[in-house]
């Protein structure tokens, strides 16, 4: 893990000089961070973030246990890059002074749990992931879905049922524990690294591979195979609409829905979630924060693992928000759908309300 | 410093979470936004750090905070969002920075009357996006508008880039709840006028924390604009542009936005986006609310400066000005870094003075030509307009090629002749961004002999033991840390 005993990893270059200009930077984002909002926590201003890794950086701050403390409080949303005029990109300077204060022996709290985890097969999360891989051939397959470390059995037989009512060969895909996504956000790089190559090993060939979670998609794109497309659940299915392989029962159901962040601010996927559930007939209620300008509801970053209190003060904040529309909510992220439905909503996967309005096939 | 057994038993009123002592874990509020400060932090100085900052969650747990405090002898920083420019929330020797950001709740929002609770800790964009999903506006947008918090606004009677209509934040209060230095909670009626006897929110608005803790306010807001009116124009000189803006004034029609550039700083807003620099003054004017009040309010605008011989350049000014309002803030860090855009040591800042039109042009040469000798570069602007004035806000800056110990040389001779030259002009040192440490020096000559004993005065009896905010706006008591 370490490069040698007492001699600390460097911050990336390229990482410290941004976080060292970050640290001038009056704090203009804090508007948009919905931690710092949900807790009021003054660490959890992404300016702050910029001053701790911006110091560790520097040897002007020590890599201990004080300083892991404060690199708790981010979930990885990236609303604090939209306003910002230099594309800042503080969850990859949080990762950077996580490894760092890893390496020097404090980790973030729950790192050596998930670490641990992954390497025994489970779920870093401790979620029940369902059996590893379920296909009924090894190849010819159309679509690989991959299941996220929070997804649930339900939510994912859904998707596959959507895939196969098109016409899709699929295959499900459970990874060893993790796909390297949530430890490579709490420092844990080296393991996070090969978590992604041995589910890369997993990955059957197919043009498509589907991340049901979007919080995969970094390192499914790292090892899927060239030549094959990632995509999220909403991208993938929205061809298949356009393509007039999918028709739903219309039913006019006012829906909420709530868009991931790393969807609608990572991947600009804002309106293919949008176009089904119009397929479906649902009429949308718009939530206060929709689009890219969604709300987090505390699913990254690894943050119910690092500091629970704040990742459900956070869920709690967009449930409110949500709650505020009255209509059942649909979402994109398995993560976000157990942060939500912890916080008391009636939150529903997108695939899984879907796939409950699927034209009936025609008995044989 | 404080003693340990008393911290633990501040702890256990606020949980220990929120309590910090150690210098890792208050080093974020070793100080604000004032560039002094930051060019110290820059010169790789160690600044001095709270000796305890304790993050209250509900009004009871701080005023449980503020009476250990009052029991205890131990002073009060307040500190909200710690964007304040003048050093107010800057940490005090044997004093708790007590971080206001957790009581951040927004509370009912009255559609009948036009008014909104909302708690001190909330930021005001947040307060912003919450009343414009319910179709409704504070009007309130100063530059800082995404990072500072509604009490720290309140805290130094704060203005926003459309106060010509909407008028400072100060005059949207309709109602304050201030927890007082004895841990005593004082409400005002939350009433649109009265006359029963003085206003005693104006104890509090401008204290900067020194006479109170603002807890809570109920603030007055308005249906959000339909339409946005955008318009600029070129006049001549800074006169003839304030000629018209005063007679603008003077019809009783009130644009929101309004400002007046000189010639350096309309030279840096065209060159900036690459533009051919014309001679004269850019007078940007935006009229808001229903379409037909807007386009009205922008027929007159048009005629008035027309008669004053401007040059009508359309939309674009106006639009361009609205899409890019807050980028200098965010471009700040670049300037200020260490090795930014104009190298090591760059001296910048900004000085927002007041005065009567009668006093504003005489004002607007003296503070440019004092602030002059000892930067290199002056820019100002007119920005927020009334019917009997407006304020002037300068941009200074000095390039030092490396020297920091220059830099804070020339930025206190540049602030000692800008805020002499403001006073002796017959204008105020300051118009919306308060006094904290930096203006310290002026407040004696700019309320008097006998107001500044005023001042004092009620700082006693409100705070007879000295405990609040200790050192700023010039009141004594226990001293600031920065030097
Ligand atoms: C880039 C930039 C642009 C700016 N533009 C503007 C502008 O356009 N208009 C404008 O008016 N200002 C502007 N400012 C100044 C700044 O926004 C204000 O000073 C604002 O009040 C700071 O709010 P804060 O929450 O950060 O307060 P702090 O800096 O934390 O505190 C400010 C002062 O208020 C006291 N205080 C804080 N909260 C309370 C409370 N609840 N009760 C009592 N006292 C309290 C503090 O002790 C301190 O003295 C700008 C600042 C920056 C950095
Ligand atoms: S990524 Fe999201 S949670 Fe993290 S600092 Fe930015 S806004 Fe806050
Ligand atoms: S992300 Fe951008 S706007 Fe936010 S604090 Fe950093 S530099 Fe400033």
């Amino acid at each position: 893990m370490a490069d040698a005993p007492g001699t600390l990893p460097m911050i990336p270059d390229d990482v410290a000089a941004a976080a060292l200009h970050g640290s001038f930077c009056p704090k203009m984002c804090t508007f948009a961070c919905p931690v710092t909002e949900a807790t009021g926590r003054d660490d959890a201003v992404p300016w702050s973030f910029h001053r701790t890794v911006s110091d560790l950086a520097q040897g002007r701050t020590t890599a201990d246990a004080h300083a892991a403390s404060h690199l708790e409080a981010c979930t990885g949303c990236l609303a604090c890059r939209v306003p910002c005029v230099f594309d800042q990109d503080v969850p990859a300077q949080v990762r950077a002074g996580r490894a760092t204060v890893r390496d020097a022996g404090s980790p973030v709290a729950g790192t050596e749990d998930a670490v641990a985890a992954v390497a025994d097969g489970r779920s870093p999360y401790g979620v029940d992931l369902p059996a590893g891989l379920d296909a009924d051939a090894t190849t010819g397959f159309d679509v690989v879905v991959v299941a996220g470390c929070r997804d649930d059995a339900r939510d994912l037989d859904a998707l596959r049922r959507i895939l196969a009512s098109a016409g899709r060969r699929t295959a499900l895909v459970v990874p060893e524990g993790c796909c390297g996504g949530t430890l490579a956000d709490l420092g844990a790089g080296p393991e996070a690294t090969a978590a992604a190559a041995r589910l890369g090993e997993l990955l059957p060939p197919a043009p498509v591979v589907v991340a049901t979670d979007p919080h995969c998609l970094p390192a499914l794109r790292s090892t899927a195979g060239d030549g094959t497309r990632v995509l999220d659940t909403a991208t993938a299915l929205v061809q298949l609409v356009d393509e007039d392989a999918l028709r739903f029962v219309s039913e006019r159901t006012r829906v909420a829905f709530h868009d991931p962040c790393l969807l609608a601010r990572g991947e600009d996927v804002t309106t293919p979630p949008r176009r089904l559930l119009a397929a479906t007939g649902a009429v949308l209620v718009e939530p206060e924060g929709h689009g890219a300008s969604t709300v987090c509801s505390g699913a990254g970053m690894a943050l119910e693992l690092v500091a629970p209190t704040d990742a459900a003060a956070t869920a709690d904040h967009r449930a409110r928000q949500l709650g505020a529309t009255g209509a059942p909510v649909v979402t994109a992220c398995a993560g976000a759908r157990r942060r939500l439905a912890d916080a008391g909503l009636d939150v529903t996967d997108l695939a899984t309300f879907l796939a409950d309005r699927l034209v009936p096939e025609p008995p044989a | 410093m404080l003693d340990a057994a008393l911290l633990d038993d501040l702890a256990g009123r606020v949980g220990d979470r929120w309590v910090a002592t150690d210098p890792a874990d208050t080093a974020n509020h070793a100080h604000d936004w004032w560039p002094r400060l930051l060019m110290r932090r820059r010169a790789g100085e160690d600044l001095p750090v709270p000796d305890a900052v304790v993050s209250p969650g509900s009004r009871d747990e701080l005023v449980d905070v503020v009476r250990w405090c009052d029991a205890h002898d131990v002073a009060i920083v307040p500190f909200g969002a710690g964007t304040g420019v003048c050093g107010g929330a800057a940490p005090v020797a044997g004093a708790i920075t007590v971080d206001l950001k957790r009581l951040n709740a927004i509370g009912g929002l009255d559609e009948v009357s036009g008014t909104i609770v909302v708690e001190p800790g909330v930021i005001a964009q947040t307060l912003e996006d919450h009343l414009r999903h319910r179709g409704w506006t504070l009007g309130h947008f100063p530059s800082s508008i995404h990072c500072s918090t509604v009490g720290g606004f309140l805290a130094i009677r704060s203005a926003g880039q459309a106060s010509s209509f909407y008028g400072k934040l100060e005059d949207m209060v309709v109602g304050l709840d201030v927890v007082l230095a004895d841990g005593s909670l004082f409400s005002t009626r939350p009433v649109p006028r009265s006359a029963a006897g003085p206003d005693l929110t104006r104890l509090f608005l401008g204290g900067e924390g020194t006479t109170g803790l603002i807890v809570g306010a109920t603030l007055r807001i308005w249906p959000a604009p339909a339409v946005a009116v955008d318009r600029g124009f070129l006049v001549p000189d800074v006169r003839t542009g304030l000629d018209a803006i005063r007679a603008v004034l003077r019809t009783g029609l009130r644009p929101t936005i309004v400002r007046l550039y000189d010639e350096t700083d309309t030279a840096m807003v065209f060159g900036g986006q690459g533009l051919e620099v014309p001679e004269g003054c850019l007078v940007i004017i935006g009229c808001e609310g229903d379409e037909d009040v807007a386009e009205f309010t922008a027929g007159v605008v048009r005629r008035i400066l027309s008669e004053h011989g401007a040059e009508d350049l359309g939309p674009e000014p106006g639009e361009h000005w609205r899409a890019h309002r807050h980028n200098m803030s965010y471009r700040f860090a670049e300037y200020m870094k260490p090795g930014g855009t104009f190298g090591d040591a760059l001296m910048l800042d900004t000085m927002e003075v007041a005065g009567t039109w009668a006093v504003l042009p005489g004002l607007y040469d003296d503070v440019k030509a004092a602030l002059a000798e000892h930067t290199d570069l002056v820019l100002a602007h007119f920005s927020h307009v009334y019917p009997e004035g407006g304020s002037i806000y300068f941009t200074l800056g000095a390039i030092n090629e490396g020297n920091e110990a220059r830099a804070l040389a020339r930025y206190d001779a540049a602030w000692e002749a800008g805020q002499r030259a403001a006073l002796a002009a017959g204008g105020t040192t300051s118009h919306h961004h308060g006094i904290g440490l930096l203006r310290a020096p002026y407040l004696r000559e700019e309320l008097g002999e006998v107001g500044f004993d005023l001042l004092r005065r009620v700082k006693d009896a409100l705070d007879p033991k000295g405990l609040l905010n200790p050192g700023k706006l010039g009141l004594g008591g226990r001293g600031g840390r920065d030097g």
